[in-house]
């Protein structure tokens, strides 16, 4: 024992305190730390002038810094570490664990943490420490265990003062809680995916409107399940002009929900960026307009049957005026007037009847059709002189166009209402005549294709345009047009024309070249298996 | 039905054949010279080349419509002192009112007696002296 006695109680400190400095290799180490003193004094002694060179390197670290012995004691601490703690040194040198700066309430990690650094050493652990005021403040440590001839010798832990860092974040955090609480109470729907269209966050709203249960059930589809299969292709085009353009806005597109319904939406998308301002995925906000859409198409509603009320109007005054005009004419004149002129005006009264009643007999039919009213009056019946009697009448209203049969023999009789269907056909015929210069040629075809008639009138008239031609059928699609054509009538003829082909279970369209001409072609099925259907036409 | 307006000339604008022959042949009847034109181009036309001291225009016309032939009088020095009386299908308040507010000496609607057309026309042309 011939070590000095501040040497034998750091030696037998380390016994009592460190269990793990008690065996070395199965047997206690006090026995051999006793045993073997001179040597342990030399290493002291060395470790004694190197500390101190270490320990007047520390203090001008300015990271908080502090060595700890096995016994968990403090050994030293710097300077750096009295300003951040409020400690000072000789407060804190010798204390064990639990420290000071350790808060009551983190006591159970704190120790964990310790216990794990000093075996294994620590790097980057974050901890939150107080001050001798109890303020807290945040540490990164990093700490090595340092060994001397294989013997742990202390330990020594480096900390770094990350409060504002950590404030930093936690604001973060607080204004990402925010952000999403936001976004949850927006009455739009927002969906976030990545860049492959797989949904990474929706909203409360888009759970709603597309009817799912949770969020659960739409995080990881792709963003097509909730689009309509129809805009699949419209949304690959966007998807990449959004990615081209930084965002989209406004476009309308049909959703799908849960159930499978679908419904009209306006929609916003953005590129979603990253922290380098790489594109990540897209922000999609979505607005359900099915009342939109339905107050705008009561709006159309409402202005189609305010049009329709004063071109009616219109349609029947003017028929009218030459009634009442020539009738009071006739009458408040009757003397003065010639026998031949007297003769034409009746004829003009005459053909004002006419229009009248064809007026009359439209809106009749019209509202017929609208309310399923329409009663078809079906017979066997020979289609090919249906035609030929047309087209009789039509040269004798018509003088001064060439109007051409061309009719396949032996076409078969179809069930028909055949006033209906000579409506359909003289409508035809007339808008051919009524469309194309005297002298043209209106050409009426019969044929069979199929089990279908097919009846065709073709004329060299003024044609219809592109974007008309896909219209004709829409009723008073003509309104808008009138006031430039001069023509007159209520624009119902075709639609009228297309619920009839339609009643009869055949379908009707028209093709047309702009200053070429137009024909308009309609089906009629052939119902060979009924009775009183056998026979050839004449 | 004495013929007491030899000399005023009436202009009449109508696309359609038969009421533009039944106001064209009361007004000869009565005695006015009368002009006929289908269109708004063939009336401003006629309007210009000859005295015409009254239009009777339609307002539903093809190509430039009665509203067109109407503001492109008023502001047309030499024809704004025509007189000019509506003459329309289109029954409306608001499409009167307008047309009186463009200066429109009467707005007649469709259908009418012959009695009817002749005391306007007189009454505007009487009142002009």
């Amino acid at each position: 024992m011939k070590g000095d006695d501040k040497t034998k109680e750091q030696l037998i400190n380390k016994v009592e305190i460190l269990p793990p400095m008690v065996h070395i290799q199965g047997k206690p180490v006090l026995q051999g730390i006793f045993g073997d003193i001179t040597e342990r004094r030399k290493a002291d002694e060395a470790l004694g002038e190197s500390e101190e060179f270490s320990s007047s390197l520390l203090s001008y670290s300015p990271n908080p810094t502090l060595v700890i012995n096995p016994d968990t004691s403090i050994r030293y601490v710097n300077p750096a570490l009295e300003n951040l703690t409020s400690f000072a040194s000789a407060e804190l040198i010798g204390r064990k664990a639990p420290y000071p700066w350790w808060p009551e309430e983190r006591l159970d990690k704190a120790t964990r943490d310790f216990g794990r650094a000093i075996r294994k050493g620590a790097e980057g652990i974050e901890e939150l420490f107080q001050k001798k005021n109890g303020e807290r403040f945040w540490v990164e440590i990093t700490s090595t265990p340092v060994r001397h001839n294989g013997r742990f010798k202390y330990y020594l832990a480096n900390w770094v003062d990350i409060t504002q860092r950590k404030q930093a974040e936690e604001r973060l955090q607080e204004l990402g809680e925010e952000l999403r609480r936001m976004f949850e109470s927006v009455t739009d729907g927002i969906t976030v995916t990545d860049l492959g269209g797989i949904i990474t966050y929706v909203n409360k709203r888009v759970v709603e409107m597309h009817g799912f249960g949770s969020k659960d059930e739409v995080l990881g589809k792709s963003i097509f399940d909730l689009i309509a299969r129809g805009d699949y292709e419209r949304a690959e085009a966007n998807m990449r002009k959004t990615l081209e353009e930084e965002a989209v806005t406004g476009i309308e597109y049909t959703l799908v929900r849960a159930e499978g319904s679908e419904f009209p939406c306006e929609l916003s998308a953005s590129v979603l960026k990253g922290a380098s301002n790489n594109s990540v995925g897209f922000i999609t906000v979505t607005r359900d307009i099915t009342e939109r859409k339905r107050a705008l198409e009561y709006e159309e509603l409402n202005r189609l049957k305010s049009d329709l009320l004063s071109t009616v109007s219109h349609e029947l005054r003017t028929p009218l005026a030459t009634i009442k005009g020539y009738s009071t004419m006739l009458v408040d004149y009757d003397r003065r007037l010639g026998h031949e002129e007297k003769r034409e005006c009746l004829q003009s009264i005459d053909k004002a009847t006419d229009r009248l009643t064809e007026l009359v007999d439209h809106l009749l039919d019209m509202s017929r059709l609208d309310a399923g009213l329409l009663k078809m009056e079906r017979k066997p019946t020979g289609i090919s002189r249906l035609v030929r009697e047309a087209v009789a009448e039509a040269k004798l209203r018509a003088p001064r166009h060439k109007i051409v049969l061309k009719v396949r023999k032996g076409l078969p009789r179809v069930n028909i209402d055949a006033k209906r269907v000579r409506q359909v056909l003289d409508n035809l015929i007339d808008n051919s005549i009524k469309y194309s210069e005297e002298g043209s040629s209106v050409v009426v075809c019969g044929d069979r294709v199929g089990s279908e008639l097919h009846i065709s009138v073709a004329d060299q008239g003024i044609g219809i345009s592109a974007e008309n031609l896909l219209r004709v059928f829409e009723r008073m699609y003509r309104i808008g047009q009138r006031l430039t054509q001069g023509m007159g009538g209520l624009g119902l003829g075709l639609s009228i024309c297309k619920g009839l082909v339609e009643a009869h279970g055949g379908h009707i369209w028209m093709e047309s070249e702009e200053g070429k001409g137009s024909k308009c072609s309609f089906t009629l099925p052939i119902e060979t298996r009924k009775a009183g259907m056998r026979g050839k036409d004449a | 039905m004495a013929k007491t307006h030899e000399t005023k000339t009436v202009l009449v604008v109508e696309d359609e054949a038969d009421v533009r022959y039944f106001a064209s042949r009361v007004l000869e009847l009565e005695g006015y010279r009368v002009l006929q034109a289908k269109d708004s181009n063939e009336g401003l036309r006629l309007a210009r080349e000859s005295q015409v001291a009254l239009v009777l225009l339609d307002l539903r016309l093809p190509g430039r419509g009665g509203w067109s032939m109407l503001a492109q009088m008023k502001t047309e020095p030499a024809l704004s002192a025509i007189a000019v009386i509506m003459f329309t299908a289109s029954a409306g308040v608001s499409q009167r009112e307008r047309a009186l507010s463009m200066g429109a000496a009467d707005y007649l609607v469709k259908p009418l007696s012959a009695a009817t057309l002749n005391r306007a026309v007189a009454s505007v042309l009487g009142g002009k002296g």
